[in-house]
């Protein structure tokens, strides 16, 4: 059953990347600007932007462009940059890895906090936590990310003095690391929280209506037992759901909590290709991250049976 | 819960005291280490190749020319010890400065300053201003010789006294470097330069390292520019990448950053009031324009032009979108070099009624006509803001089209517009100013103005060495270029740097671009 769900999703992948590569490929070729009008800048020289053109492959027919493209990508070739000369696949893997770690926390954080916070508040449905917890979440879907970011730095960096305020350290640093990870992530999973807080609540308030729920208690269940054991595992499905998405999102990249933090990672890599026109990072970078999302898609599916006892039933 | 809470707040209070020890990732001893905040990375580590303001700014750290530009933007030497202008003036002798030695130890000698000459200026080179000299603008290189250990000769097809200016120029820096810079495959391996500092470490997309150069042998007289003295007095600068403005201002006002140079005008207030932290501003060479494509369509017609041109407060729009730190300048040699004369400050007179009355005499029925900018630079997209007002108020249906900085280059640079707002890297002759903008319309797309007589003028004053007669020329060119109404001059770009307290030796110069040595902790 798993190994055919694995099979199927990785064949519906196929098309997919295909449809995305083509689609990016066209979108960033048909923006105005190339990588040869910002290395010759304002050197005011048609002769010099015509050689660069040349040197950069930039001239040559679209469709021979994306053949040449993607036979080499089939090769696991990326290619290089254009502006760096650094090669993609590489590049795109150790940015990759800072926004993992640091989405992983996040993501980890903020199930862990508002999944239990949600499902509280719905079993006290309208109590003051319940209207407090909903007032939470629609501060913290109300925030923008960017202010978020901008007024932890300067609570925590620039008037306490307690965090740094930029940079970034990998894990292998040990526990220093943290103290850079530590303003962003708490960024990521304040907004985070806010939407899967809310999922978990209406998504435990639907279960809650249910017959068997009703059954349960008349049966004298305590209300731990009730919820642990009948609410939580049918209400997380749609939680589940929620997560994988922000997740794979964020994966895709969390370019502006990067860049406030300059943190060196995905997105902020992606913003930065995209405003210099290097292609090959471009392409290289969306066509990983659909890969990404696929993969984070694929293992949601395959979690759903662990949490929801329904899907665990072979047909 | 209170369990909880305790245990979260003993992790926070953990981190926080990790955190002391580690502001940033600097080492204990980062007395001895200056840290810059860089909007953008280091794009190549090869002068002149693939360039940006951001490489330039670094690489004029590690490695350095025969000549480079004073404060006065005229120029010293750097390499050279003196140079010997033949009588034909068409060859220069560059004598080299005895004992100065290489990034690896090895002595520098004619033989490597001509490997680096050569290296520069080959046909198909991908150098960035290559066709400075191939001909293409004014003389042509013909030779290149080492008489002896420390004569470098270069010779002429022509005089021009423009040789000099662009050798020393700070953007296509023409640097002196040992062959070992190059990988044996004919790829470039990294910098093995002269300069005061070597590079150290690249993390793309975090931070460049430069180590001071313990061997290095400062020139006898004072700082000057990029001229002088280059005395390292820290042992490491760390450029730290940090994208987000903001996000730099908030690190130098939390003391991760030392520096931040190119502060955005809009923020000087705000640092002004915080503890610790200087900010310094002088008048700077770059400067905005609004560019009217006057080859075809409506802008052909001089009496629009002349509309536009009369329709813009220059003072109040240099005040407003300087805050306060610049004047207005119609012309393209900056305010503050010794090449301004007062012929300099002729310009239009903000007069809406006089640019009604050119109006009704124009073409122009009423069109829309779009003013191209971008976000990328606060003053770019001010200045189309306060244009666009200006435009309206006396009749001009002005309407603004903001696009990122690429797409906007590639417009410009195909001439795809009717007004744009542009700005330009100081260029420290006028006669490179006025390059920026002088040409053939046919032959190329980005020429804002074609004009047989300024391109005279200008080819006089490239030949002239006597200041004096070139200003002359100058306020000439200027004349010739308010009369055609071309473009339209609105003010310099002021340079703005911002330090911590405790450093000293920051000077902030027209050039905006931060030297950083003789710079030093207090």
């Amino acid at each position: 059953m798993t190994g055919r769900l694995i099979f199927r999703k990785l064949l519906l992948a196929v098309p997919t990347i295909l449809i995305v590569s083509v689609v990016v490929f066209l979108l960033v070729h048909f923006v105005p600007g190339d990588p040869a009008v910002l290395i010759v800048g304002d050197a005011n020289n048609s002769e010099l932007l015509a050689r660069v053109r040349v040197e950069l492959g930039l001239g040559r027919p679209l469709i021979e462009q994306y053949a040449d493209w993607l036979g080499r990508i089939v090769r696991l070739d990326f290619g290089r940059s254009l502006l760096t000369q650094e090669e993609v696949l590489p590049l795109v893997l150790s940015r990759f890895s800072v926004t993992a770690w640091l989405v992983t926390i996040a993501t980890s954080l903020s199930t862990l906090i508002a999944v239990p916070l949600g499902m509280i508040a719905a079993w006290r449905h309208r109590s003051r936590f319940d209207t407090g917890i909903v007032l939470l979440s629609v501060l913290a879907l109300s925030v923008p990310s960017f202010w978020m970011a901008i007024m932890l730095i300067l609570l925590f960096g620039v008037e306490l003095g307690w965090l740094p305020t930029m940079g970034y350290l990998p894990p292998s640093a040990g526990l220093r690391s943290l103290a850079f990870i530590l303003l962003p992530v708490v960024a990521l999973t304040f907004v985070q929280a806010g939407t899967v807080l809310r999922m978990a609540r209406s998504a435990t308030l639907d279960v809650m209506r249910m017959d068997y729920v009703t059954f349960a208690r008349s049966k004298g269940l305590s209300d731990r037992r009730i919820l642990f054991r009948h609410v939580l595992p049918n209400a997380f499905s749609p939680v589940l759901t929620i997560v994988g998405l922000i997740f794979g999102n964020l994966l895709a990249g969390a370019a502006i909590i990067e860049t406030v933090f300059t943190v060196p990672g995905l997105g902020r890599l992606l913003v930065e290709s995209i405003t210099s026109r290097d292609y090959p990072v471009i392409q290289g970078a969306v066509l990983f991250i659909s890969l990404v999302y696929i993969a984070v898609n694929l293992l949601v599916d395959l979690l759903y049976p662990v949490f929801d006892p329904k899907l665990r039933t072979k047909p | 819960m209170t369990g909880i809470a305790g245990r979260f707040s003993g992790l926070l209070a953990a981190v926080v005291l990790l955190a002391g020890g580690c502001g940033s990732d600097l080492p204990d001893d980062d007395a001895r280490e200056l840290r810059v905040a860089i909007g953008s990375d280091l794009r190549s580590s090869e002068p002149g190749v693939n360039r940006d303001a951001v490489s330039d700014e670094i690489l004029n750290h590690v490695v350095e020319g025969l000549v480079a530009y004073r404060e006065d933007m005229t120029v010293g030497l750097a390499l050279a010890e003196r140079i010997d202008l033949s009588a034909d003036r068409r060859s220069y002798s560059f004598h080299l400065r005895p004992g100065v030695v290489f990034h690896n130890g090895e002595p520098v000698t004619a033989r490597e300053a001509k490997w680096s000459l050569e290296r520069a200026f080959h046909p198909g080179s991908k150098f960035s201003c290559s066709y400075w000299f191939d001909g293409s603008q004014g003389h042509r290189i013909v030779g290149i010789e080492a008489p002896d250990r420390l004569t470098l000769r270069v010779n002429l097809d022509r005089p021009d006294a423009m040789f000099l200016t662009k050798l020393a120029n700070h953007q296509c820096l023409v640097g002196i470097m040992h062959p070992a810079s190059v990988a044996r495959d004919g790829s470039w391996a990294g910098p093995v330069g002269t300069g005061p500092f070597r590079l150290a470490g690249h993390r793309r997309g975090e931070y460049v390292m430069l180590e001071r150069f313990a061997a290095y042998r400062p020139r006898p007289e004072a700082r000057n520019g990029y001229a002088g003295a280059r005395r390292a007095l820290v042992d490491r600068i760390r450029w730290q990448v940090i994208p987000d403005p903001a996000s730099a201002r908030a690190a130098l006002v939390a003391g991760e950053v030392d520096i931040v140079g190119n502060v955005d005008v809009g923020a000087v207030d705000e640092l002004k009031v915080q503890r610790g932290i200087h900010v310094v501003s002088v008048p700077g060479y770059d400067w905005t324009a609004l560019l009217m494509r006057s080859r075809s369509g409506l802008l052909a017609d001089r009496n629009l032009r002349l509309a536009i041109a009369h329709a813009i407060d220059y003072r109040g729009l240099a005040k407003a979108a300087s805050f306060g730190l610049s004047k207005a300048n119609p012309s393209i040699v900056p305010l503050d070099s010794p090449d301004w004369l007062p012929g300099h400050a002729a310009g239009y007179v903000f007069d809406p009624a006089l640019a009604r009355r050119y109006l009704v005499r124009s073409a122009y029925r009423g069109e829309p006509l779009v003013i191209e900018t971008s976000r990328a630079f606060p003053m770019l997209f001010d200045n189309a803001v306060y244009i666009q007002s200006m435009l309206q108020n006396v009749g001009i249906d002005a309407r603004i089209e903001a696009t990122e900085w690429t797409g906007m280059m590639s417009r410009y640079l195909a001439g795809d517009f009717s007004l744009m707002t542009m700005q330009f890297s100081g260029r420290p002759d006028p006669v490179l100013g006025y390059r920026v903008i002088l040409g053939d319309f046919d032959r190329d797309a980005w020429v804002q103005w074609q004009s047989d007589a300024a391109a005279s003028l200008l080819e006089t004053a490239a030949g002239e060495q006597e200041p004096g007669e070139r200003r002359a020329v100058f306020v000439d060119v200027h004349r010739a270029m308010i009369r055609d109404v071309p473009i339209l001059q609105l003010y310099n770009i002021p340079v703005v740097n911002a330090y911590r307290t405790d450093l000293r030796g920051v000077q902030p110069w027209g050039l905006n671009k931060l030297r950083l040595w003789g710079v030093a902790r207090q």
